[in-house]
C-alpha cells in the first residue's frame, strides 16, 4: 500500500522546518450546510494544529467548480484539494460506489472499523490509482442517514413500490427497476415542482437537516424511513499528489490527523443537524401535518436479497469491484456476530 | 485576505467594464480576460477552467429550457401564427393606447411563470412581440423595456424555479417564500402596466393606439375570427402551463411538449414546410449557441475571480465596512447586479445566499423579508445596464434596427419602477410578510 | 485564393451550424417521448435525461463558430458603433488577437486532453442508472473550438483586407 512508500521519504521534516505552505480546497457544499461546518473545520484544523504552517481555504459549492468536476479540478491542479463525496465520480471511478452509496450497506461504524482498521483504506486508494488517478485519497468520516422517501403515498412493503413514479439515482435506481418502480431522473431544481405537482410520486434526496428548508413535507404528506438506500458513505478528503508529496512528514500527519478526527466529531456535528430536523418532523407529524412511515421489516429483508444479488452481478465482471465487496462482506460476518451478541435489547 | 487579492479584484472588475464597453464580443471578454488574470495572478492551470465550465454548461439540464423556448417562439414567428395573433390582438386592443404592450406584459407573464430560465422567455417574447410593437409604430425604446421587464417579471412570481433554489440555501420553506414574493410580484406587474398606460396617455406616439379609420375596416365577424385566432396561441400556452399544473411533466419537458404544441398548431394552419421547420431550427440553434456562449464563459470568469479571492474581498468588505446597515443592503444589491449578468443564476445564488443571509440577520433583519427582496433585486439585475444578460439576450434576436443602446435606455424606466416596488417593500414590510404569516404562520 | 480560403473556412461552421440544428429537433422528440412513455407505458426512459443535455449541450457549442461568423454573438456595442470600418477591423484584428485566438488555442488543447483523458479511462456519465460513456460529449468542446478558431482567422483575414481596401 501507499502508506509504507509515504513514511520512508521522512527526513526533510524535524522541527526547524519553516517552510510553509498553502493549500486551496474545494467542496461540493453549500456554505452554511453542516456538511460544508464539517469541511471548513478540518480546514481550520490542519492550518492551526500546523502552527499555520499548511494553511488549507476551504472554497463551497459553485465558487470554483461545480461538485463533478471537482475531481478532475484536484487532479490537474485546478485546486490542492477537495472534501466530497464519492457517489459524485462513479462515471470515473466505478468502484467508489462502494464507499459512496450502498443501499442497506454498511452504517457509520462498520465502515468506520472496514476502513481504519480493515482493508478499506488501501483499497480505497487501489481504485484511484487503478483508474489513472494521480491522487491522494484520505478518509475524512463517515455520512449520516438519510430520509428514505417523502412521497404522496404510503410506503410500507416492497409491493407499494411497483409501478410507484419515484426519483433514485445510481445503483439505487436500477435496483429499484428491478423491483417494479417507475425510476424518473429528475435534476434537483425541478425535484419540488415535480413532487408538487405529481410528475413522481415519492422523492429520495438527502438528510433530515438538508431536507427540512426545502419543504417537501409541505408537498407530501408521508415520509418514509430507515436510510435503506445509503445508510452512511465516506467522506473523502483528496489531494493532488504533487502537493502531498513536498509536504514534509510532520504536516502530512497533522493532514491525516485531522481528516481521521472526523470519523468521531464530524458525525456528531452533522448527525445534531440531522436529529434536531428530525424532531421538527415529530412535531410535524404529531400536528397531523404529516405521517412517518417505517419500511416494514419483511420487506427490508426481501429487498437486502434483490440488493446482494444485484451487486454480486455487479461485482461478477469488475475484478476490483468483487474484492472490495467480497472485503466489506467478509469484515460484516465477524463484526456482525460479536456486535449483535454484545449489543443489550433494550 | 491580503493586499494581492484586493488589487486583482479591482484590476478585474475594471477590466470588466471596459471590456464590455469595448465592444468587443462580451463572450470572448469573458473568456480572454479570465484566462490573462488567471495566468498572471495564479498559473496557467487556468486553462483548466475553460474545459470544465464549457463541460458544466453543457451538462445543465434546466438550461435545455432556452432552446425549447426559442424554437416555440420561432416558428410562431416564422409560421406567421406570431402575426396573425397580433393582427387579431391589435383588433381587439386596438383603441388602447398601448393596448399591445399591455397583453405582452401580460402573456410574458404566464409564459415565464413556467421557467426559471431568464433567456427563454425574453427571447421568445422579443420575437413575438417586439416586430409587432415596432411595426405599430411603438417606441422602441418602451417596446424593448416592455419585453425585457416583462420577460424576466416571470421568475418572481410562483411557481419559480429561483425561489426552490433559493429557500433551503437560507433555511427558509420554499412555501414560505412562494408567498413572501406573491403580493411584491404582482405589484410589480401593476406597476408596469400602469407605467405603460400612463406613457401611451401622455406621449401617445410612443405607444401609439390603432387609427380609427383602419378599425373601422373591421366588421364585428372579423373581430370574432381575431378571437378564435387567439385560441392557438392558448393551446401552446395551455400545453406548457397545464403539463407542469397537472404533473404531467417538470418545466424542462413541458417546455418540449409546448415546441411540439407550436408545430401542430403550425401544421393545422397549413404552415409547417420544410422551409419553415429549417429556418426555425437555424434561427433557434443561432440564438441558443450565443446565450450558451455568455453562459459557459461567464462561468469561467467567476470560476477564476474567486480562484483568485475576489469572494473574500467581496465578503470582507461586508462585515468590514463601517457602514450602516441600509448601506450594507446596497452594498449587497450592487454584488446581485454584477452576477447577475456573469453567470448561470443557479450558480450565483449558490454562492451569495449563503454569505448574504447570515449578514442580514446578524444586521436585525428578517430573514424571509430579506430573502424576497434579495429576489426582487435578482429580477432587476437581469434588466439593470450595463450587467443585463435579459438586454443581451434581446439585442440577439432584436430587428437589426434596434440598437444595445435603445433596449439599455428602454429598461431604465423599468428598472426605477423595479426599485421603486423595492424601497415600498422596505417602508412597508407587511407587503412581504403579511401573506406568509397568514398562510403558513 | 485567399478568397476561396475564406469562404471554406467559414462554410467549415456554418454547416457544423446547420447540421447541429437538427438536433435540437430530435431533442424535443426526446423529451416528448420520455413524456409518453411514462404516462402511456408506465415506463419512463433511462436513456432521456443523459440523451436530452447531450443533443441541446452539443448544439448550443457546434453552433458557436456559425454565430461567431454571421456576427450574432452580443456586444456591446455603444462606442464601437461609432468607429470608422477601418478602425473597426484594427480594433477587432487587436483583441481577436489578445483574447480570442489565446482563448481558443488554449482552451482548445486543454480540452482535448481531457476528451482524450476521458476516452483512456472509460469514463461514464453518472446521473442515471443508463451511464453511457462521455467522451463524445467532452469531444464536442475540442470540435466547437477548433470550429472557432477557424472561423477567427477567416475575420482576421477579413479585416487585414479592410485595412489594405479590399474586399472579399
Ligand atoms: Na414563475
Ligand atoms: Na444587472
Amino acid at each position: 500500500g501507499c502508506l509504507n512508500k509515504q513514511t520512508a521519504t521522512e527526513g526533510n521534516s524535524g522541527k526547524g522546518s519553516q517552510e510553509t505552505f498553502k493549500w486551496v480546497a474545494h467542496s461540493p457544499w453549500p456554505e452554511g450546510t453542516a456538511l460544508q461546518l464539517l469541511a471548513e473545520q478540518i480546514a481550520t484544523d490542519i492550518t492551526e494544529a500546523s502552527g499555520g504552517r499548511l494553511v488549507v481555504e476551504m472554497h463551497a459549492a459553485g465558487e470554483i467548480v461545480p461538485p463533478t468536476e471537482l475531481l478532475d479540478a484536484v487532479e490537474n491542479g485546478t485546486v490542492d484539494a477537495i472534501h466530497s463525496w464519492d457517489g459524485y465520480w462513479v462515471g470515473k471511478i466505478p468502484q467508489v460506489a462502494l464507499f459512496a452509496s450502498v443501499p442497506m450497506g454498511m452504517n457509520e461504524q462498520e465502515y468506520l472499523g472496514w476502513i481504519t482498521t480493515g482493508e478499506g483504506r488501501e483499497l480505497w486508494q487501489e481504485a484511484y490509482d487503478k483508474a489513472g488517478y494521480n491522487l491522494k485519497v484520505l478518509d475524512s468520516g463517515p455520512g449520516t442517514p438519510e430520509i428514505f422517501y417523502h412521497s404522496n403515498v404510503p410506503i410500507r412493503t416492497l409491493e407499494d413500490f411497483k409501478g410507484l413514479k419515484v426519483r433514485a439515482v445510481g445503483d439505487w435506481g436500477a435496483i429499484l427497476e428491478r423491483v417494479g418502480a417507475s425510476v424518473v431522473s429528475i435534476s434537483s431544481p425541478e425535484l419540488y415542482q415535480s413532487l408538487e405537482r405529481g410528475v413522481v410520486d415519492a422523492v429520495e434526496f438527502s438528510g433530515p437537516a438538508s431536507n427540512l428548508p426545502l419543504g417537501f413535507h409541505e408537498i407530501a404528506k408521508y415520509l418514509i424511513t430507515p436510510s435503506i438506500h445509503q445508510p452512511s458513505s465516506v467522506s473523502s478528503f483528496i489531494i493532488n499528489q504533487e502537493k502531498w508529496d513536498e509536504l514534509p512528514e510532520d504536516l502530512k500527519q497533522i493532514v491525516r490527523l485531522a481528516t481521521e478526527n472526523m470519523w468521531g466529531k464530524g458525525f456528531a456535528m452533522v448527525a445534531k443537524e440531522d436529529f434536531e430536523a428530525m424532531d421538527e418532523y415529530r412535531k410535524l407529524e404529531e400536528a397531523g401535518k404529516i405521517e412517518i412511515i417505517e419500511f416494514e421489516e419483511e420487506s427490508q429483508k426481501e429487498l437486502k436479497g434483490i440488493i446482494d444479488k444485484y451487486y454480486e452481478e455487479r461485482a461478477a465482471d469488475d475484478e476490483l469491484f468483487k474484492r472490495i465487496w467480497d472485503s466489506q462482506q467478509d469484515y460484516l460476518v465477524e463484526y456482525k456476530y460479536w456486535k449483535d451478541l454484545m449489543t443489550p435489547k433494550y | 485576505m491580503d493586499g494581492q487579492s484586493i488589487l486583482v479584484f479591482v484590476l478585474m472588475i475594471a477590466g470588466l467594464l471596459v471590456g464590455i464597453f469595448s465592444g468587443y464580443y462580451l463572450f470572448i471578454i469573458l473568456g480572454g480576460l479570465g484566462l490573462i488574470f488567471g495566468y498572471l495572478f495564479w498559473s496557467e492551470t487556468v486553462i483548466n477552467l475553460v474545459t470544465t465550465s464549457a463541460f458544466t454548461a453543457m451538462q445543465n439540464y434546466t438550461m435545455l429550457a432556452v432552446p425549447l423556448f426559442i424554437f416555440m417562439g420561432n416558428i410562431m414567428e416564422k409560421s406567421g401564427l406570431a402575426h396573425k395573433i397580433f393582427h387579431s390582438l391589435s383588433i381587439l386592443l386596438g383603441k388602447l393606447k398601448g393596448g399591445l404592450a399591455v397583453s405582452a406584459l401580460l402573456i410574458s407573464l404566464l409564459f415565464a411563470a413556467s421557467t426559471g430560465i431568464v433567456g427563454a422567455t425574453v427571447v421568445t417574447m422579443g420575437l413575438l412581440f417586439l416586430p409587432a410593437m415596432l411595426e405599430r409604430k411603438y417606441d422602441v425604446k418602451l417596446a424593448t423595456g416592455v419585453i425585457t421587464s416583462g420577460g424576466t417579471l416571470g421568475i418572481l412570481i410562483p411557481p419559480s424555479i429561483m425561489l426552490i433554489v433559493y429557500g433551503p440555501l437560507a433555511q427558509i420553506s420554499v412555501g414560505q417564500l412562494f408567498y413572501a414574493v406573491l403580493i411584491p410580484g404582482i405589484l410589480l406587474g401593476i406597476t408596469y402596466i400602469g407605467y405603460v398606460l400612463i406613457v401611451a396617455h401622455v406621449k401617445p406616439d410612443s405607444a401609439p393606439a390603432i387609427p380609427e379609420e383602419e378599425l373601422a375596416q373591421y366588421t364585428l365577424k372579423d373581430k370574432l375570427i381575431g378571437i378564435l385566432h387567439i385560441l392557438p396561441i392558448a393551446v401552446i400556452i395551455l400545453s406548457v402551463l397545464g403539463s407542469i399544473w397537472f404533473g404531467v411533466a417538470p418545466p424542462t419537458e413541458a417546455a418540449a411538449l409546448g415546441s411540439l404544441a407550436a408545430m401542430i398548431v403550425a401544421l393545422c394552419y397549413g404552415k409547417l414546410s420544410f422551409t419553415v421547420l429549417k429556418e426555425t431550427l437555424y434561427n433557434t440553434l443561432q440564438t441558443t449557441s450565443m446565450i450558451y456562449a455568455i453562459l459557459f464563459l461567464g462561468t469561467f470568469f467567476v470560476s477564476v475571480f474567486m480562484r483568485l479571492g475576489g469572494g473574500d474581498v467581496v465578503e470582507q468588505a461586508f462585515t468590514s465596512l463601517p457602514f450602516n446597515k441600509w448601506m450594507i443592503l446596497a452594498l449587497m444589491l450592487l454584488v446581485v447586479f454584477i452576477l447577475g449578468l456573469l453567470m448561470d443564476w443557479v450558480a450565483s445564488i449558490l454562492i451569495i445566499v449563503p454569505i448574504f443571509t447570515p449578514i442580514a440577520t446578524g444586521l436585525g433583519f428578517d430573514p424571509i423579508w430579506f430573502a424576497a427582496m434579495i429576489c426582487i433585486m435578482y429580477q432587476t439585475s437581469f434588466i439593470t445596464p450595463p450587467f443585463a444578460p435579459a438586454l443581451f439576450y434581446l439585442k440577439g434576436v432584436a430587428p437589426k434596427t434596434v440598437k444595445t443602446k435603445d433596449i439599455m435606455n428602454g429598461a431604465w424606466p423599468f428598472v426605477c419602477l423595479q426599485l421603486l416596488v423595492l424601497i415600498l417593500c422596505a417602508i412597508f414590510p407587511e407587503l412581504i410578510l403579511w401573506l406568509p404569516s397568514k398562510i403558513i404562520g | 485564393m485567399i478568397k476561396k480560403i475564406v469562404h471554406f473556412l467559414e462554410a467549415l461552421g456554418e454547416w457544423a451550424g446547420k447540421i447541429s440544428s437538427w438536433l435540437i429537433l430530435i431533442l424535443i422528440f426526446t423529451l416528448v417521448y420520455e413524456v409518453i412513455s411514462r404516462h402511456l407505458f408506465n415506463k419512463p426512459t433511462f436513456w432521456s435525461y443523459d440523451i436530452s443535455y447531450m443533443l441541446g449541450g452539443s448544439a448550443a457549442f457546434l453552433g458557436m463558430a456559425w454565430v461567431l461568423k454571421n456576427r450574432q454573438h452580443v456586444r456591446v456595442d455603444i462606442f464601437y458603433e461609432k468607429l470608422s470600418e477601418r478602425n473597426k477591423a484594427i480594433f477587432d484584428i487587436v483583441l481577436s488577437l489578445c483574447l480570442f485566438f489565446p482563448l481558443v488555442i488554449f482552451g482548445f488543447s486543454n480540452s482535448l486532453d481531457a476528451a482524450i483523458n476521458a476516452f483512456l479511462r472509460e469514463e461514464t456519465a453518472a446521473t442515471g442508472s443508463w451511464r453511457p460513456l462521455i467522451y463524445p460529449l467532452r469531444m464536442v468542446i475540442p470540435i466547437s473550438l477548433a470550429l472557432l478558431f477557424l472561423q477567427g482567422v477567416a475575420d482576421i483575414i477579413r479585416n487585414i483586407y479592410q485595412l489594405l481596401g479590399r474586399r472579399i
